[in-house]
C-alpha cells in the first residue's frame, strides 16, 4: 500500500473511512450496497449527493469491499472541466481497462471484473456521456463503472437507466458535529463544543469542508476568540467584501472596483455559479437591506447566473448583475429617504 | 502673358520670405498699381518677363545655327518666329504685346547683334507648316527652355495652334508656382539692370488689365497645371544638351551685362527685394499655437509669424488675437479638446486652423501663391545653398526616371510614380523633415559626439521629449501614407545605402545578431561587389555610409523570438543608423523599442495634400479627371495614395476622361470600403462617444461592429464604465443606463456563445445589436481612447490557473481526494498553514515532510500553492519569514531531493539564457498574470540567487519590470 510511505497531513485523508465498518453514517444505505456488492453480480453504480456528503468515502468502502484498497484493478477518472476530447479519454480508458489481463487474479475475491471510477460525472460533456452509452454495454463483463457526481441534472438519462442510482445524502449537524469531536480526540486537540457546533454550521453539513476547517482552526488557533472571521476562507472574503461594497455606494466607479475583485476570483478559478451562490448567501445573513431588496436582488442573481451557463464569460454576466442590483438598491434607497 | 506676369509677381512676393529681404520689403507698398513705387515694380516684373523670352531665342538660334547641316535654312529662323509669334497671338494679352515686344526686340538687339534678324517679317511668314515642324521636332526642349527661362510664356503658348494634341500641350505647360519662384529668383538678379524707363508707361497700362485679368488666369491656369507632368517625361539626352546650352546661355548674358552690373550692385539686393507689403504685416497681433502642424513645424511657424512682426504667446489670455490650430495635438488627442481651445473659445478668440492662416497670410502679404510649404524650402540654409550652386534638382515631381518609355506603358502606375525625391512625398512634411534632420545630424552626433539639446517645450512629459540623441528612429502610421518610401528616399538623398529587412526576412535574435558585425564594419554590399578593383574600392565605397530599414517591426513575432529584444540591443551600440518602421505605434511589443528611437509619428494626408500628386499622373496618364473625382476617390480609399494610384490605373483600362457621374458609379465597385480604413479600437471609440454615436446610421454602426466582430464587443465591455463615469453625484437614471448597458452586454455574450458553440453565424447580427450598439446606445458617454481589454489577460490567468489545479491535483492523486473546486479552495489554504505552521517554527524537516506527504514539491509549493492562494492575510504571513529561513529551507529542501533537482536544474539554466535576453514576450506573460505574480518571482529569486549566484539578473530584471509596469496602472 502506498500511504505506509508517508503519514496523510490531510485530516480528511487521513481519517476517512475505508470500510462499511468504520462509515460512521448512512448505515441503511451501507447495508443495502453492501448485499448488492456481495452478490456474485452487480451493477453500474451512479453516486450522487451534495458536496462533502461522502460520495468518495462509500466508493472507497466499495472498493475496498470487493478489492484490498488501492488495487490494481480499479481505475480512476476525473475529467476536467472544458475538456473537448473527454469523450475519446473516457472511452479508450474504459476499453484499455476492461481489455487488459488483471494481474493477479485470487485477489479480487471471485469478482472477475475490474471497476472504473468516474467522478464529476456532470462535468463529462454530453457527447461524452453518449459514447459512454456503448461502451458501457459492451464491456459489462469485464468491468463496471462507478459514477459519482453532485448533481443528476446534466447527466443524460441513457446512462442514469444503466446505472443503480445511489443517493449519497448530506450528514445531519450532529453526525458531523460528532465527527469532528472524534478527530479532535484522535488528533489530541482541546476544543470547546461550542466551537465545533459553529464549524459544523458553517460547514453547511458538508462533512468535508467540516474537517477541513477543523484542521485550519488547529493550525492557527489556541484560542476561540474571533473564530468566525478567521476561519473563512479567501474566496469567501472576497465575496462579501464585494457585497458590501455594492450595498454602500451605486456608481460606475464603484462597479470598475467590483469588477477587478471580480477578476480576482475568476482568474483563480472560481466558477460563477460559485460566486453568485455565495453572494446570495452573504446577502441573506446581511440585515443591512430590506426582505423586499434581498428577494430582488436573487431573482436577479438566479437570472444572471443563467445567463452566466449560457454564455461564456462570466465577468460579463457578473457586472451585469451588479449593475442591475445597484438600479434595485439605490431605488430602495431612495424611497427609503436616504438616497441622494 | 500676363498669367505669365501674375505669376511671376507672385514668385517674387514669394521671394520676400525671405529674412534678408525684409528690410528691402519696407520701400514696397502693398499692391496699388497706380503708385509709383508700383510702378516701378512691375517694370522689373515686365522687363524680367521680356529677358527669358530673347533668352529663349537666344538658346534656340544658337541651336538652329549648330543644326544648321541640316540644310533647312528656313528653320534657322524658325524657333524665334515662334517664339515671338506666340506672343501676339495670344487673345488675352494684347495689349500687354504692344508693349512687350518692342522691348524684346530691344533686348535682342542689345545681345546679340547678329541673331536680331527682321523679326516683322518673321511674324509675317509664321503661319507656315515649317514652324510647325520644328515645333514638332524641338518640342521637348523647347518645353524645357520655356520653362527654365520664360515663366511668362506659358499662358500665350496655350492659344497657338500647334496645342493640338493633349501631349504638346502639355509640354507648353506653366511651371508649377514653386518652380516658377526658384526660377523667377534667378532670373531676377540677372535683369534688374535692365529697367528702362520708357517702357515704364507702356507697362503702366497693361498693370491694370493684367490685374482685371487675375481670374481668367487663374482658371487657365489650373487648366494648364494639369497638363504639367509630360514635359517632365524629357529624355535624359535632351536634358544634357540643355543643361549644355543653359551654361552658353549664362555666359553670353553674363558677357553682356558684367558692366551693367558692375556698376549697379546695389540692385542685386533689390532684387530680392520682397513683397510690396509691409514687412511686418503681422505687428501688433498676437498668436497662440497649439498642436502640431502639417506643413510647417511648429517653430518654423513660430519665427516666421514673429519675422513678419506678430508676437506668439504661449497661453491664451485677452491679448490674444488668433488661436492657430494644428491637424492634432501632440499626444494625438483632437486640437478641440486642448485647454487652449476651450479658453479661446470662452474668451470669443478666434480660432484659424493651419490653412486658414495660410489663407490669411495670403491676402496680408498680397501673395496668392504663397504656402508654408514654400516657406519652408525658402528658409532651408541646404535648400539656398544648392539653388545657389544650380545643383537644385528642381525638376519632376512626377517620375524622372522613365527613359525606358517604353516599358513604363505597361507599368503599373504606383511603380511607375513612386516618389523619387522628398519633395514627391505628400503629406507629413514637418515629420520627414525633422527625421531627415535626425539622420543628417547622426555622424554629428554618434560619431563626434555632439549631442543635440533636447528642446523641451511646457507642457511636456520628459517622456514625451523628442529624442534626438536616438541611434534608431521610429516611423509609424498608417498603410499607404509612405513611410517605406520616406526612410528609402531620405537615406538616399543625404547619400546613405539602404539595407532592407522587412517581414519577409527572417528576423529573430540570431539573424538581428548577425547585423552586429555587418555593422561594426560599416560596408555596403557594392562593397563587395566591385571591390575587385581596388581604387575603385578605396574612392567609392569605403567612404559609402549605410542605413538599415527595419520594416514592419511590430510584425515581429512567431518565429522571430527575441527578435525585438536583439533590435534594441543592436541599437544601443550601432555605429549605422537604424529606421525601424511599424503600424501600430501601441503595439505592446514596440513598447521598449520606442524608447531607444527618435520617432516620426506619420498621418494620412488631407485630401488637399493628395489631389495636387494624383492630378498630375492623371494627365500624364492622358486622363482627364475632375478635381471633385479625385476628391471622392481619395475619400473612398481613406487618403490611401496608393489605392487611389491604383483606382486610376483600373480607370484607365476603360476610359480616357471621367465626370463625377461616371465615377460615383464606379466607385460603388471598385473602391476600398471606407470600414476597412479603421481600425477596431477607433470603431470602438466611435461608438462609445455620445457625439460620434449620434452621427452614425444604425447601419454605420453596424459596420464598426463587423470591423471587428471577435474585438470590439470586449473593448466596448471594457470601456463603457469609462465612458459612462459620473463621478460621486449618480442619479437614479444614470445607474438605470448603467444596468441596462450592462445587462445588453450579458445577454450579448450569451449569443456570442450560441453563435461559435454552434455555428449560427447568422445571428451576427444579434450579437451586433446586443454586444456593442445597445450598451452604447445607453452610455452615452464620452471615451478618450479605449483601453486594451483586460478580459483576454485574466482570461488566460483563469486558463492558467486551471491547469495548476489540474497540475496539483495530479500530483496530489488520492492524497486529496475532492474535486477542483474544493482543491483550490479548501485544500489549499489547508495545505499552506500546514506547511507555514513549520517553517515558521524553523522546523525544516517537519515542513519538507509534510510537502512529501502530499506529493508537492519545492517548486509546485512556490508556483501552483502561492499563486492560486487567494488569501492575502496567508500571503503577508510568508512575507514575515526571513529571507534566511527561506533560503535554509530550500537548501535542506535541495539536499532530500537531489535527483529531482538535477533535472531541475537543467530546466532552470534553460530558462535563465532565455531570460537574459529580456525578452518583451516573457515580459509580456508575466504582465498577463495577475499581481501576486510579481511575489511569487520574488519568492523565487532568493531561491535562485542561492542555487547560483548572479544567474538570477534576468528574472530581477524582469521582476523590476513587472512591478513598474504595475505601478503605470
Amino acid at each position: 500500500m502506498m500511504e505506509s510511505e508517508f503519514e496523510d497531513n490531510i485530516w480528511t485523508e487521513k481519517h476517512r473511512p475505508a470500510t462499511f465498518k468504520d462509515l460512521a453514517y448512512n448505515q441503511k444505505y451501507t447495508k443495502a450496497i453492501k448485499r448488492l456488492i456481495n452478490s456474485q453480480d452487480f451493477p453500474h453504480l451512479l453516486l450522487y449527493g451534495p458536496p462533502g456528503a461522502g460520495k468518495r468515502t462509500f466508493t472507497r468502502c466499495i472498493l475496498n469491499e470487493i478489492f484490498v484498497l488501492y488495487s490494481n484493478y480499479h481505475i480512476e477518472l476525473s475529467p476536467t472541466n472544458n475538456d473537448s476530447h473527454d469523450r475519446i479519454m473516457v472511452n479508450n480508458m474504459i476499453k484499455e481497462t476492461a481489455e487488459s489481463q488483471p494481474l493477479k487474479r485470487e485477489k479480487t475475491k471471485g469478482k472477475d471484473f475490474k471497476i472504473v471510477v468516474i467522478h464529476d460525472l456532470n462535468l463529462l460533456s454530453r457527447s461524452a456521456q453518449a459514447g459512454l452509452r456503448r461502451t458501457m454495454e459492451k464491456y459489462m463483463s469485464e468491468c463496471r463503472i462507478i459514477f459519482q457526481c453532485e448533481s443528476l441534472s446534466r447527466v443524460i438519462d441513457p446512462l442514469k437507466s444503466r446505472c443503480a442510482l445511489v443517493r449519497v445524502p448530506a450528514p445531519t449537524y450532529d453526525t458531523v458535529a460528532e465527527r469532528m469531536k472524534d478527530i479532535a480526540k484522535m488528533e489530541n486537540l482541546s476544543i470547546s463544543t461550542k466551537t465545533i457546533d459553529m464549524i459544523a454550521r458553517r460547514s453547511k453539513r458538508n462533512m468535508r469542508k467540516a474537517i477541513m476547517l477543523l484542521q485550519i482552526y488547529s493550525v492557527n488557533f489556541t484560542s476561540i476568540s474571533d473564530i468566525g472571521k478567521a476561519l473563512s476562507l479567501g474566496y469567501e472574503q472576497i465575496i462579501s467584501e464585494i457585497l458590501k461594497d455594492l450595498i454602500s455606494e451605486q456608481s460606475a466607479t464603484r462597479v470598475k472596483v467590483i469588477r477587478n475583485k471580480f477578476y480576482q476570483l475568476i482568474s483563480k478559478g472560481i466558477s460563477t455559479e460559485c460566486i453568485f451562490v455565495n453572494l446570495i448567501r452573504f446577502l441573506m445573513q446581511s440585515d443591512s437591506l430590506d426582505s423586499n431588496v434581498r428577494y430582488e436582488i436573487t431573482k436577479l442573481a438566479c437570472e444572471y447566473d443563467f445567463r452566466s451557463k449560457l454564455g461564456a464569460r462570466s465577468i460579463f454576466h457578473l457586472e451585469g448583475f451588479i449593475c442591475q442590483a445597484m438600479v434595485v438598491i439605490k431605488k430602495s434607497k431612495i424611497q427609503s429617504g436616504y438616497g441622494v | 502673358m500676363k498669367g505669365g506676369l501674375n505669376k511671376y509677381f507672385a514668385g517674387k512676393t514669394k521671394s520676400s520670405t525671405n529674412k534678408g529681404d525684409k528690410k528691402e520689403a519696407k520701400l514696397k507698398s502693398p499692391i496699388k498699381p497706380s503708385t509709383p513705387k508700383k510702378k516701378k515694380k512691375v517694370e522689373e516684373k515686365k522687363e524680367s518677363g521680356s529677358t527669358p523670352r530673347s533668352k529663349a531665342g537666344d538658346k534656340k538660334s544658337s541651336r538652329a545655327s549648330n543644326k544648321s547641316q541640316d540644310g533647312k535654312k528656313s528653320q534657322k529662323s524658325t524657333p524665334r518666329k515662334t517664339k515671338v509669334e506666340f506672343t501676339p497671338k495670344s487673345p488675352a494679352s494684347n495689349k500687354e504685346d504692344s508693349a512687350s515686344r518692342p522691348r524684346t526686340r530691344k533686348r535682342l538687339k542689345r545681345n546679340t547683334q547678329d541673331e536680331d534678324i527682321d523679326l516683322v517679317n518673321v511674324k509675317a511668314s509664321n503661319k507656315g507648316e515649317t514652324s510647325a515642324d520644328y515645333f514638332d521636332k524641338f518640342a521637348h526642349k523647347e518645353g524645357k527652355l520655356k520653362k527654365k527661362a520664360t515663366p511668362k510664356k506659358a499662358t500665350p503658348k496655350k492659344s497657338t495652334p500647334k496645342k493640338a494634341t493633349p501631349k504638346k500641350s502639355g509640354l507648353d505647360k506653366k511651371p508649377t508656382p514653386q518652380r516658377r519662384s526658384r526660377r523667377n529668383k534667378r532670373v531676377d538678379s540677372d535683369e534688374d539692370y535692365r529697367e528702362d524707363p520708357e517702357e515704364a508707361k507702356e507697362l503702366e497700362d497693361c498693370i491694370s488689365d493684367s490685374l482685371d485679368l487675375e481670374n481668367v488666369i487663374s482658371d487657365s491656369d489650373q487648366t494648364e497645371k494639369v497638363e504639367e507632368p509630360i514635359s517632365r517625361k524629357r529624355k535624359p539626352a535632351a536634358v544634357e544638351e540643355e543643361k549644355k546650352r543653359g551654361k552658353r546661355l549664362k555666359f553670353d548674358e553674363k558677357k553682356v551685362s558684367t558692366k551693367r552690373l558692375e556698376t549697379k550692385s546695389p540692385s542685386k539686393e533689390a532684387s530680392s527685394r520682397p513683397t510690396p507689403s509691409d514687412p511686418t504685416p503681422l505687428e501688433g497681433v498676437t498668436f497662440v499655437f497649439t498642436g502640431l502642424f502639417e506643413n510647417i513645424s511648429r517653430e518654423r511657424l513660430e519665427k516666421f509669424v514673429i519675422d513678419l512682426g506678430g508676437r506668439v504667446t504661449s497661453g491664451v489670455s485677452g491679448k490674444t488675437t488668433y488661436l492657430i490650430t494644428g491637424y492634432k495635438l501632440e499626444d494625438g488627442r483632437e486640437v478641440n479638446t486642448s485647454s487652449k481651445f476651450r479658453k479661446a473659445k470662452e474668451k470669443g478668440i478666434s480660432t484659424m486652423t493651419e490653412s486658414e492662416l495660410e489663407d490669411h497670410l495670403k491676402r496680408v502679404l498680397g501673395n496668392k501663391h504663397f504656402t508654408f510649404e514654400y516657406y519652408e524650402d525658402w528658409t532651408d540654409p541646404e535648400f539656398c545653398k544648392k539653388r545657389a550652386e544650380g545643383t537644385l534638382d528642381d525638376k519632376a515631381t512626377v517620375n524622372p526616371d522613365s527613359s525606358a518609355a517604353a516599358m513604363t506603358k505597361n507599368m503599373l502606375l504606383t511603380e511607375k510614380y513612386k516618389p523619387i525625391t522628398t519633395k514627391d512625398l505628400v503629406g507629413n512634411k514637418s515629420e520627414i523633415k525633422s527625421l531627415s534632420e535626425w539622420l543628417k545630424e547622426w555622424d554629428d552626433v554618434h560619431v563626434r559626439g555632439n549631442k543635440k539639446k533636447v528642446p523641451m517645450s511646457r507642457g511636456n512629459y520628459w517622456a514625451n521629449a523628442p529624442r534626438l540623441n536616438a541611434r534608431a528612429a521610429l516611423i509609424s502610421g498608417p498603410p499607404g501614407v509612405g513611410k517605406t518610401s520616406t526612410a528609402r528616399i531620405i537615406s538616399k538623398e543625404l547619400g546613405f545605402q539602404v539595407l532592407e529587412m522587412n517581414a519577409s526576412d527572417t528576423r529573430n535574435k540570431k539573424a538581428i545578431e548577425s547585423l552586429v558585425g555587418e555593422l561594426s564594419s560599416n560596408k555596403s554590399m557594392d562593397y563587395f561587389i566591385q571591390g575587385r578593383d581596388n581604387s575603385k574600392r578605396l574612392t567609392a565605397n569605403l567612404s559609402k555610409k549605410s542605413v538599415i530599414i527595419m520594416d514592419e517591426v511590430d510584425g515581429c513575432g512567431g518565429g522571430d523570438r527575441g527578435g525585438i529584444a536583439a533590435l534594441i540591443k543592436v541599437i544601443k551600440v550601432t555605429r549605422t543608423p537604424i529606421i525601424c518602421i511599424c503600424n501600430d505605434r501601441e503595439n505592446r511589443k514596440l513598447a521598449t523599442l520606442i524608447n531607444h528611437c527618435f520617432e516620426a509619428k506619420f498621418t494620412r494626408p488631407k485630401e488637399s495634400q493628395i489631389i495636387g500628386r494624383i492630378r498630375q499622373i492623371a494627365s500624364a496618364e492622358g486622363l482627364k479627371i475632375d478635381d471633385k473625382v479625385i476628391g471622392l476617390l481619395i475619400n473612398q480609399s481613406g487618403s490611401d495614395i496608393r489605392q487611389v494610384i491604383t483606382q486610376l490605373q483600373i480607370m484607365l483600362t476603360t476610359t480616357k476622361s471621367l465626370s463625377f457621374k461616371d465615377i460615383k458609379e464606379r466607385i460603388s465597385r471598385t473602391s476600398k470600403d471606407k470600414i476597412l480604413m479603421i481600425n477596431n479600437f477607433q470603431a470602438a471609440n466611435k461608438l462609445l462617444n455620445k457625439n460620434e454615436f449620434d452621427d452614425m446610421s444604425f447601419k454605420e454602426r453596424m459596420d464598426m461592429f463587423f470591423i471587428d466582430y471577435d474585438f470590439v464587443p470586449l473593448l466596448v465591455h471594457e470601456n463603457y464604465l469609462g465612458a459612462i463615469d459620473h463621478g460621486f453625484q449618480v442619479g437614479l437614471n444614470d445607474l438605470k443606463r448603467m444596468a441596462n448597458a450592462a445587462s445588453y452586454i450579458s445577454l450579448g455574450d450569451t449569443v456570442n456563445r450560441r453563435v461559435r458553440g454552434n455555428m449560427e453565424w447568422t445571428l451576427l447580427q444579434d450579437l451586433g445589436f446586443t454586444s456593442s450598439i445597445a450598451p452604447c446606445h445607453y452610455s452615452e458617454g464620452q471615451c478618450h481612447y479605449p483601453r486594451f481589454p483586460q478580459w483576454l489577460g485574466k482570461n488566460s490567468s483563469t486558463i492558467k490557473s486551471r491547469r495548476l489545479i489540474n497540475e496539483l491535483k495530479k500530483s496530489m492523486g488520492h492524497r486529496a481526494q475532492c474535486d477542483r473546486k474544493t482543491l483550490l479552495t479548501e485544500y489549499l489554504p489547508l495545505i499552506f498553514d500546514e506547511i507555514y505552521k513549520h517553517i515558521e517554527k524553523d522546523d525544516i524537516e517537519e515542513a519538507i515532510k509534510v510537502m512529501d506527504s502530499l506529493n508537492i514539491s519545492n517548486d509546485q509549493f512556490k508556483d501552483h500553492v502561492l499563486s492560486l492562494l487567494m488569501d492575502p492575510k496567508r500571503k503577508a504571513k510568508l512575507d514575515k519569514i526571513p529571507t534566511k529561513a527561506k533560503t535554509a529551507f530550500t537548501r535542506a529542501y535541495n539536499a532530500t531531493h537531489k535527483t529531482s533537482l538535477k533535472a531541475k536544474k537543467k530546466k532552470k539554466e534553460g530558462k535563465d539564457v532565455e531570460m537574459d535576453q529580456f525578452d518583451p514576450d516573457r515580459d509580456e506573460e508575466e504582465d498577463i498574470s495577475d499581481d501576486e505574480d510579481s511575489e511569487e518571482i520574488e519568492y523565487d529569486i532568493e531561491e535562485i540567487k542561492n542555487k547560483a549566484k548572479g544567474k538570477a539578473k534576468g528574472k530581477g530584471k524582469a521582476k523590476g519590470k513587472a512591478k513598474a509596469k504595475s505601478k503605470k496602472k
